[in-house]
Parts: C-alpha cells; structure tokens; sequence
C-alpha cells in the first residue's frame, strides 16, 4: 500500500515538472506584458520623457504635484465618477433584473434561447462597430432618432453634439453594449438555485417582488460581488467609445481618466505624467475594488459563515 | 534535474525562434522597409515597382495605422522606443520638425551636392516654398513629394437652387471674400426649418488644424503661431475677429441661417455629394474622389461633373486669397542600415520621372514638379477653376507644425470645439476660464 502511495507521489512530482512547462507560456507572456510593464510604469512616473529622447530625467515627485493641481484632472476625475456610477448602476442591476424577468416569464427553451441570444448579442459585436452604428442613429441631422423626434415635429436632440448631453449617450451605448453579460451571469446564477426555495415560497403565498427580494437577490450574492467589480472596472476605465465619439468635442470637457492618460502619453508624449496617472488609476480601482467585495459581501448571503 | 534542462533547452529554443524574426535580410540583396499610410500600401507597391526594376533596392511597403499626421508621429515614437523604426517612410511637413527635433531623420544635404547635377532638373521645377520646406536649423531633411492646400468646393446644383448664379455678384470668384461666403450661405440655408427635413447647409465648420482652423485664421491675415513659430498669435485681434464670425455662424443666427450641421457625424464630402450643403473645404485628391463617385464613365457624365461643381481660393476679409500648405516628403530614418538606398528612394519620388509617371493617372496629392502638375491638370476631369491649386502656393504659407506639434494641434482643437459649442468656461476674452489668452499661453509653453 505505501510502495503504491510512493509512486503516486513520484507520479505528482513528474506531473508538476510538466505542469511547469504548461504555466511557461502563460507566465513569459505575464512577465514580458504585465509585470515588467507595470513596474515600468511606476518607474516612469518619476522621471520627465517624452517617449522619443535617448534620456529621461528623475524628477521625484514632481509628476505627482503637478497632476494633483491641474484643474483637468479633477474635472476628468469627476467624468469618471460619473460615468462608472451611472452604468455600474444600470449594468449590473439592469442585468440582473432583465435576468430575472427571463427567468421567471420567459418559458420554453426556443423562446429563452430567442431572448438570451438577442440579450447577449452586442457583446460580441466589436465596441467600434457599435461606435458606427451609434454615430448614424444619434447624428443630429441625419440620425433615425432624431428623425423620428422629427416626425413629431419636435425639435432634433444633438445626442452627440450637445456638450450637456453627449456624455449620457455614451453611458447608454455602453450600457447597451455591455448588460448582456451581467444579464447571462445573473441568469445563470439563477437557474442554480435550488428549486425547492420557490416551492416553499409559493406555497407560502408570497409575492414575485418578496421571492426576489427575499430569495433571487440574497442567493445571487457572490456573483453580485464579481459582477459589481467587473462592471466597475470595465466603467473606470473606459476609452474607446469616448476616444471614437467624443474626441476632440467640447474642448475635451467630457474625457475620461483613462483618454486623459492617453491623450499625456501618445499625444503630449509626456510619459511621466502619463504613468502617474496609470498609477492613479491603479490605487482607485484597488481601493474601490476591495470595498465593494467588502460591503457587498457583508449585504448579501454567504455560504461560508 | 533533467526535465529542468529540458525546460530550459525548450526555453532558449523560444527565444532563438523569436530572435529569427529580425527583418534584415543578410543575402546581399538590399530591402528597404517604406512606411505610409495603411489605405495607400497597394498604391505604394505598384508605385515603387518600376524603382526595384531600376535600381536593385527592394521596398517593402507597411502601412501605418493613422489617419491624420498627428497619429503618424504617435506611432513612429512607438516604433522608436521599441526599436522597429523602418529605413524611411512617408511623411509630412506636420511630423517633420517633431521627428528632426527628436534626432530620428537624417539632413540630406550631403546627398543633395553630391548629386546636385542629377536632381538639378526636377528641382528647377519645384516652388522654392516646396523646395526648402523642411529646412531646420540650417539644415535640409527631405525633397518634396507632394503637397497639399485646403481649398473651397462650390457645390453649384446648391448655389443655383438658392437662386445664386454665376451673374451674382457674391457668386464664388476670384476676390470674393468672407462677406460673400455668409451670404451665399444664408441664401442657401434660409428655407431651412427647425425640424430639419430635407435642409441643405452652407458649410460645415470642421474642428480640424489642416483643413479648418487654420485657414480660416489664414483669411483674417493670421494665424496660430507667428511666422517663426516662436510665439502663438491666436489670441490677435484678427483671430478673436475670425472665431466670432464662425461662432456667429454657428449658433447665433436662426436655425434656418445655420451655416453648419453639428460638428462631428455626416462628413462634408457626403453631404457636398448628396447636394445638402453649398461648400466643402478639401483638397486635389477629392476632384478624384468626386469623379469615381459616379462621373467616371461616360463624356456626359464628365460635363454633369463640371456642371455640379468648381474650386475656388478661400474667402478673406481683404480680397487676398491665403492658404496655407502641408508638404509631403521621404524621411530617412537616422537608424537605417541603408541610408544611401534611402536617398535613392527618396530622390526618385521627387524626380520628374516618378511624378510624370505614377502621379498622373490617379490623383495622390498636388505633384512639386509643376509639369507633372500640368499633365494632370489635362484631365477632362479635372476641375475648370483647377488653376487656383498651384496659385494657392503665392499667397500660402506651411501649415505651423513646430516639433510639439501634436500637442499644440489637440489644445487649439480643443478650445475651437468647446467655444463652438458653448461648452462652459469656453470664451474668446475674460478674466478666468478657457479664453485665448490662456490658450496662447499653453502653446507658447509647447514652443
């Protein structure tokens, strides 16, 4: 019996080393465009470079005090926030209560697989495509949206023009383009939960608010936690539908932190201030991160207490 | 232990695959790696055949993934950290300086007296303004390919539906100035209304340096930087004057008087195609675009073309027709193992016999030699009024690209669309806020 737990052990062991040879690929690929990267980025932002010259300059904390009193960046700051409350909040509740509308009337696997496929479809269809197609049916002129205002004889919205509302165009396209996935995560969530939860509930009388409230809601919690930081970090760092929609409008009044990072480091070729904000980015989004799993944690229910 | 120097025999096999990668070609054979625009590869390859035939040197044409000048300059400083810079590529008066000022090109002049007698006949054929373009600090860093200059495309099915014919005297001529501009406009745009169903524009305003901004400076007599580049003059009472007037275009007059739709969404081009709008500011490679966008088959067609509409130099405020220029060019990167096969290269782009040959057929851009130019200009499709390109160049200056040009191009683009659009804080005078003033400051702190 042991000579047999011995070979096992020695079988482990050879199963490691080619285990190693697996995790390889993955962990040069991490090293060379992760960490080696990410601890360039901390280096630089104490250094003054403009990308192309054979020498930097240490500057301390130089770029640090000068992010920190630019107006901009807490003007870009404040877009930021703004931006991220606003499609966290429809994203992942939106999805999940699409989910549980799905769940609970959309009945026959045909007429689920219609909902959750046209549900989940923009999130396939590349962000600058969705860009495009925004860019047509929002143009104040000539778009489907405003044609239809028009033919009310109202008058046409600048949805991409007007400086007070451009902003929540974008939130709506991203909202559109991404609430299919929390819409499935959610969905699936649901589906594991035991039945008899529902029977009891039924039986009990209660009503559909009450059992999603008091039973969908509370036992979708650990996902509710993977979801709300996905959605937060996905939001914080939004680029590409400001950078295809947005730049160069309104005296760049309607950026977000991470074009501003790039707008610093590709456009002004100022690198150093460009990391500093990379690093920014990073201690907001941990910090916000960490809280979330914390509350939302405490607030919903948790197998393991 | 010997799965480990297996591990690390497997290792080192990786890398000495990846290291295989290098893209000199060490079997005599000289390749030269040219890099342009992604649309323009294929034109390239077919362009630079008849230079591999002639003289040995391969080219291998990658494009760029840009669309304006700016982008350009974004990925070369990519390529130079990264050390995949190519041998040369093709470049313009708005990355030049950025690219000299950062040690990555190299001065031709060596080149240029050595070969003095060879190039002597295509350079008698170049405006010395295009000539001498890329002069910096004394020292000279490319030939002139081609050139461009941002002109006014009157949409005359518009015009005459508004009621202005050729016997108007606001009607486009030479002269005309910004006073006709607002007129023509306001005629075409009076039977507007606010829903907007089916209204044709004046002209739209577009946020762009090259295109807009500039030129617009330009016919007020200024400009965004002085003539040496040392110090901005946009906060000039002459350009407060200019800004106010597009302003004005914009959002002070009725809806029905708006001379522009939104900025931003359906392109002048389309909207100067489908007849909404009476004037579009572009340059020689759009005559092309105009002719193969249904005129490219038949005499009458031509004739529908030239009916529908002409060129004509930029409105002024004085009658003085200004413009401003961007000049194209062959960089030879300072890294290149070739550069003597880049100064061919070079030197047969901006030779007669390149431009007779390959920019002739389809239209690129404005040639420097002005003969080829003239066989262009043969064309049945080529605009009747297509004099004024080469004309452009006596009142014209070069686009005011300095070495932190891309930034200075975003701050001016910034401040012209957030005061265009009322966005707050956005003023042309005042104490606080983003007047110009402050903006001249910011590009003053770039020079």
């Amino acid at each position: 019996m042991f000579k047999k737990t011995n070979a096992r052990i020695k079988d482990y062991q050879k199963n490691d080393n080619v285990a190693y040879l697996f995790v390889l690929p993955a962990l040069v690929f991490f090293l060379a465009f992760v960490l080696y990267p990410a601890i360039s980025t901390f280096r630089l932002a104490f250094f003054d470079w403009d990308f192309l010259s054979e020498y930097k300059t240490y500057v301390g904390f130089d770029n640090f005090i000068r992010l920190f009193q630019m107006n901009e960046f807490y003007m870009v700051l404040g877009n930021t926030a703004l931006y991220t409350f606003i499609t966290v909040i429809l994203k992942v509740f939106g999805g999940v209560l699409l989910a549980n509308f799905v769940f609970t009337h959309v009945k026959g696997k045909v007429k689920s697989f219609i909902v959750e496929s046209a549900l989940f479809m923009p999130i396939v269809i590349p962000m600058s495509v969705i860009a495009m197609i925004f860019n047509s049916m929002f143009d104040t002129d000539y778009g489907i949206v405003n044609g239809i205002i028009k033919a009310f004889n109202s008058t046409p919205v600048g949805w991409l023009t007007d400086v007070d509302i451009a902003l929540y165009t974008i939130m709506f396209l991203d909202v559109f383009k991404g609430i299919g996935f929390f819409f499935m995560i959610s969905l699936i969530a649901m589906r594991n939960i035991p039945k008899t939860y529902y029977e009891a509930a039924d039986m009990d009388g209660a009503g559909s608010i009450r059992v999603f409230t008091n039973i969908t809601f509370p036992l979708i919690g650990n996902n509710l936690v993977y979801l709300l930081v996905t959605a937060f970090l996905s939001s914080f760092q939004v680029f590409e539908p400001i950078y295809l929609l947005l730049e160069g409008k309104f005296g760049d009044t309607k950026i977000t932190i991470s074009y501003m990072l790039w707008q610093k480091a590709f456009v002004y070729r100022d690198v150093g201030l460009a990391s500093t904000i990379a690093i920014v980015i990073f201690i907001i989004a941990l910090v916000v991160t960490l809280i979330q799993i914390f509350v939302t944690r405490k607030l919903t229910y948790n197998d393991e207490k | 232990m010997k799965n480990k120097i297996k591990l690390l025999g497997l290792s080192l096999f990786v890398v000495s695959s990846l290291a295989g990668c290098n893209t000199n070609k060490d079997d005599g054979d000289v390749e030269l790696v040219y890099w342009c625009f992604n649309d323009q590869v294929a034109s390239f390859e077919r362009r630079l055949e008849p230079f591999t035939e002639k003289t040995g040197i391969k080219v291998r044409v990658e494009g760029i993934r840009a669309s304006t000048w700016a982008e350009t300059t974004q990925e070369i400083s990519t390529a130079a950290y990264s050390g995949t810079l190519p041998d040369c590529a093709d470049m313009a008066s708005e990355s030049m300086a950025t690219l000299v000022s950062s040690n990555l090109v190299s001065p031709i002049d060596e080149y240029v007296t050595r070969d003095a007698g060879e190039i002597a006949d295509s350079v008698a054929e170049m405006d010395p303004k295009l000539y001498n373009a890329h002069i910096y600090n004394g020292k000279r860093y490319s030939l002139p390919t081609i050139w461009n200059a941002p002109i006014m495309f009157y949409n005359k099915n518009v015009l005459t539906k508004a009621g202005i014919t050729s016997s108007n005297e606001h009607y486009p001529h030479s002269g005309w100035t910004v006073e006709d501009f607002i007129y023509c406009c306001n005629q075409i745009t009076k039977n507007n209304t606010k829903t907007g169903a089916n209204n044709v524009y004046g002209c739209k305003i577009e946020n762009q340096y090259f295109y807009s901004i500039e030129p617009w400076l330009n016919s007020f007599g200024t400009s965004i930087l002085n003539d040496t580049w040392t110090s901005s003059t946009i906060n000039s009472d002459a350009a407060k004057n200019c800004f106010q007037t597009l302003h004005d275009f914009l959002n002070n007059d009725d809806y029905s008087k708006v001379v522009s739709p939104a900025m931003g969404g359906t392109t002048s081009y389309e909207l100067f195609f489908s007849n909404r709008v009476g004037f579009m500011i572009l340059s020689l490679p759009y005559v092309y675009t105009l002719y193969n966008g249904g005129f490219n088959d038949s005499k009458d067609a031509i004739e529908k073309l030239h009916q529908g509409y002409d060129v004509i130099t930029f409105p002024s405020v004085d009658g003085i027709s200004r413009t401003l220029m961007g000049v194209g060019a062959t960089a030879i990167f300072k890294t290149s193992k070739h550069q003597e096969e880049c100064w061919q290269l070079a030197k047969y782009i901006s030779s007669k016999e390149f431009q007779d040959n390959e920019l002739t057929e389809t239209i690129w851009a404005i040639p420097s030699i002005k003969s080829s130019l003239d066989i262009l200009s043969q064309k049945p499709y080529y605009p009747k009024n297509g004099k004024i390109f080469y004309e452009a160049l006596e009142n014209s200056k070069i686009v005011p690209a300095p070495a932190n040009y891309s930034a200075i191009e975003l701050e001016v683009r910034k401040w012209f669309s957030g005061y265009l659009s009322n966005t707050s804080g956005f003023a042309l005078s005042g104490n606080k806020g983003n007047t110009l003033d402050t903006l001249a400051a910011t590009i003053n702190s770039y020079l």
